[in-house]
């Protein structure tokens, strides 16, 4: 049974139609790319993935059953986590206490015994805080445990983004252009990183990149969307012989490098 | 925490709230400084109401303009329940409503302030759970206009004289000093600073877990909240009733103070004055908003020796503070060591600087 089975999701806002027909099958353990031309509909379809918004017509099946229309905080408990294009951190929030916030999912204590703070009470928070800083540590973040988020640079933003995410336990991580921003240096380091999670963390990866380069370096499989639709899928070296893409970015840049 | 050290946290707690009583009302508990008490126990119920608008307008960033109904809600249901239930529940207490021995108070207390906090959260319940679908401004005048239908039904409620002032019922006796069971005075300060304490305690355990942390998740990005899981519109809720419970209790230890209770007391200016100890304090700090309520409770009485200037001067005091520190007095941070360690630095520098010279 695959992870998550998305078949002819369509999402159109009034009479545009941002996402269309799109079909899309992930298997456990993969980690698959999700390119396109700038407002082909990636990211409002990892809305739809993840309840932002309903789907206008078209199932969404993640581990055996539907999530289509479930609000945002259900389809999280059942799996599926996610970073956003446009950071969408808790600014005010410290580093350590944004990614706690995001254990929140798998913390047991009830509000009672929050107030009483007993005995399982510390050892829940303990927990958590120690989880949190693992995941601080491991993107690097450690050292600004005491930070509010706002105040950390914009790649560490990012970075901080995906700890966060993680910190939910998610079976499947969706990251749109996690590495948006970043300078060429910056960038390899980040998809280093994301290369190791999937083995570390025993997570699916779905990821949106406008740097082909990137994407081929780092997916083995990839789904081209050009106006909503999935144009071409299979093998990086697949995708970049696929005529349909080419000419789909045609007149931005040659599709053998960076088309952002 | 180990058990002995939360005992004996409690038991200090207790020791010095009743030394405080002690030292006011002395043994006798009949003569004493009413101003005193009266500014003490204002104190008091400023602290429960910020602290509990707090968990609202601090920890999730929704903005109450309301909760003055909550805290009426309580005051009459309260005060109705020691009335009315007077005979029956409560026959040790006196009928002139004069003041109540400690112990005494002890159960009638409880049970009016649990009666008052449970009506106030139901109605917290059912005013929150539509309203706060919508934000900011809206949330705001919505609440407002909860709270002035809460005014209008209370002073249409004949049982407990809405519309005028509640001082207690007659009742139907032969002897003439029975004809009348007025609202027994049970709150004293030990009452009501232990309230306050409880209530800071419980905003200090909430916002220092995982769960405080989803209520201020709410107010930093609830898109985000959501995709970390977070039923958002559950904690709005929660916040919402937690906080009309400790405001319907605030409410209720208000009405068993007051010899007769008035519609008077719950216009919506005194919404206002509450929010304005929450900005002031600096929106989620428990400890500035707590400081914050008792500074304000006291400044209009530190201005009386210049009494035909204090309508404006504390106005004046309070624009200039919101221009000069528009974060707060004390700023979004809880008062603490490190925070003072910085504030001390910052003024140190601001003094050591010397002017550039060209
Ligand atoms: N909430 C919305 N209401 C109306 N139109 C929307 C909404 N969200 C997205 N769209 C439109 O849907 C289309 C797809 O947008 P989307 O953000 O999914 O593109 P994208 O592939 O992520 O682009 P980019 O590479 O720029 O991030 C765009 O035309 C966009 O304007
Ligand atoms: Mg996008």
């Amino acid at each position: 049974m695959p992870l998550l089975e998305v078949k002819d999701c369509t999402k159109q806002f009034g009479g545009l139609t941002a996402v269309n027909q799109f079909t899309l099958s992930l298997e456990s353990g993969e980690m698959v790319g999700l390119i396109g031309p700038n407002g082909a509909g990636k990211t409002t379809a990892f809305n739809l993935l993840t309840g932002v918004y309903a789907p206008t017509s078209g199932t969404i099946q993640f581990c055996g059953s539907s999530i289509a229309g479930h609000k945002p905080y259900q389809i999280a408990a059942a799996g599926i986590s996610r970073t956003f294009q446009n950071i969408r951190l808790f600014p005010a929030l410290t580093v350590l206490d944004n990614v706690r916030t995001a254990t929140h999912l798998h913390y047991q204590p009830s509000l009672l015994s929050a107030i009483w703070r007993g005995k399982s009470f510390t050892l829940a928070e303990n927990a958590a805080r120690d989880e949190a800083m693992a995941l601080l540590e491991r993107f690097g973040l450690g050292k600004y445990y005491g930070d509010t988020a706002k105040s950390l640079a914009y790649g560490e933003q990012r970075r901080l983004e995906i700890a966060r995410a993680l910190a939910t336990r998610p079976k499947l991580l969706l990251l749109d252009e996690p590495a948006a921003g970043m300078n060429p240096q910056e960038k390899n380091d980040l998809m280093e990183q994301i290369r190791t999670l999937r083995d570390e963390f025993g997570v699916t990866i779905l990821l949106i990149e406008h740097d082909m380069k990137v994407v081929m370096g780092i997916c083995e499989r990839i789904l081209v969307l050009d106006y909503g639709q999935v144009i071409a899928q299979g093998t990086p070296r697949e995708i970049r012989e696929d005529p349909k893409v080419i000419e789909a970015y045609l007149g931005e840049v040659d599709a053998g490098s960076s088309v952002s | 925490m180990p058990l002995w050290k939360r005992f004996g946290g409690i038991a200090l707690v207790f020791g010095l709230l009743l030394l405080l009583d002690h030292l006011l009302y002395g043994p006798s508990r009949v003569a004493h400084d009413q101003y005193k008490e009266d500014v003490l126990i204002r104190c008091g119920l400023a602290i429960i109401l910020a602290v509990s608008l707090n968990i609202v307008n601090g920890f999730t960033g929704q903005f109450s303009l309301g909760h003055i109904g909550f805290y009426m809600v309580g005051a009459y249901v309260g005060a109705a329940l020691s009335t009315y239930g007077h005979t029956h529940l409560f026959p040790q207490l006196p009928t002139d409503g004069s003041p109540v021995g400690l112990w005494t108070s002890a159960l009638p207390i409880l049970a009016v302030s649990l009666a008052g906090g449970l009506a106030a959260a139901a109605i917290g319940f059912l005013v929150g759970l539509p309203s706060l679908r919508l934000r900011g401004d809206y949330l705001a005048i919505i609440t407002l206009g909860f709270a002035q239908i809460i005014l209008v039904i209370v002073r249409n409620i004949k049982a407990v004289d809405g519309a005028t002032s509640f001082t207690g019922l007659p009742v139907a006796s032969q002897d003439q000093a029975l004809a009348h069971v007025a609202t027994p005075h049970l709150t004293s300060l030990f009452w009501v600073f232990l309230v306050a304490a409880l209530v800071i305690w419980v905003a200090y355990s909430l916002r220092f877990s995982v769960h405080g942390l989803a209520f201020l998740a709410v107010r930093e990005d609830e898109i985000a909240a959501e995709a970390m899981g977070i039923n958002t519109t559950r904690y709005k809720v929660l916040a919402f009733v937690l906080s009309a419970f400790f405001t319907g209790i605030a409410g209720a230890l208000f009405a068993h103070y007051q010899s007769s209770l008035s519609n008077e007391s719950f216009r919506f200016e005194r919404s206002i004055d509450v929010v304005v100890m929450v900005v002031l304090g600096g929106l989620g700090s428990i400890s500035g908003v707590t400081i914050a309520a008792v500074l304000l409770t006291i400044l209009p009485e530190a201005l009386r020796p210049i009494a035909q200037y204090r309508l404006v001067v504390y106005p004046l005091l309070l624009v200039i503070l919101m221009l000069t520190r528009p974060q707060g007095i004390f700023g979004r941070e809880e008062v603490s060591r490190a925070w003072l360690r910085g504030q001390l630095t910052s003024i140190a520098g601001w003094f050591s600087r010397r002017p550039d010279r060209v």
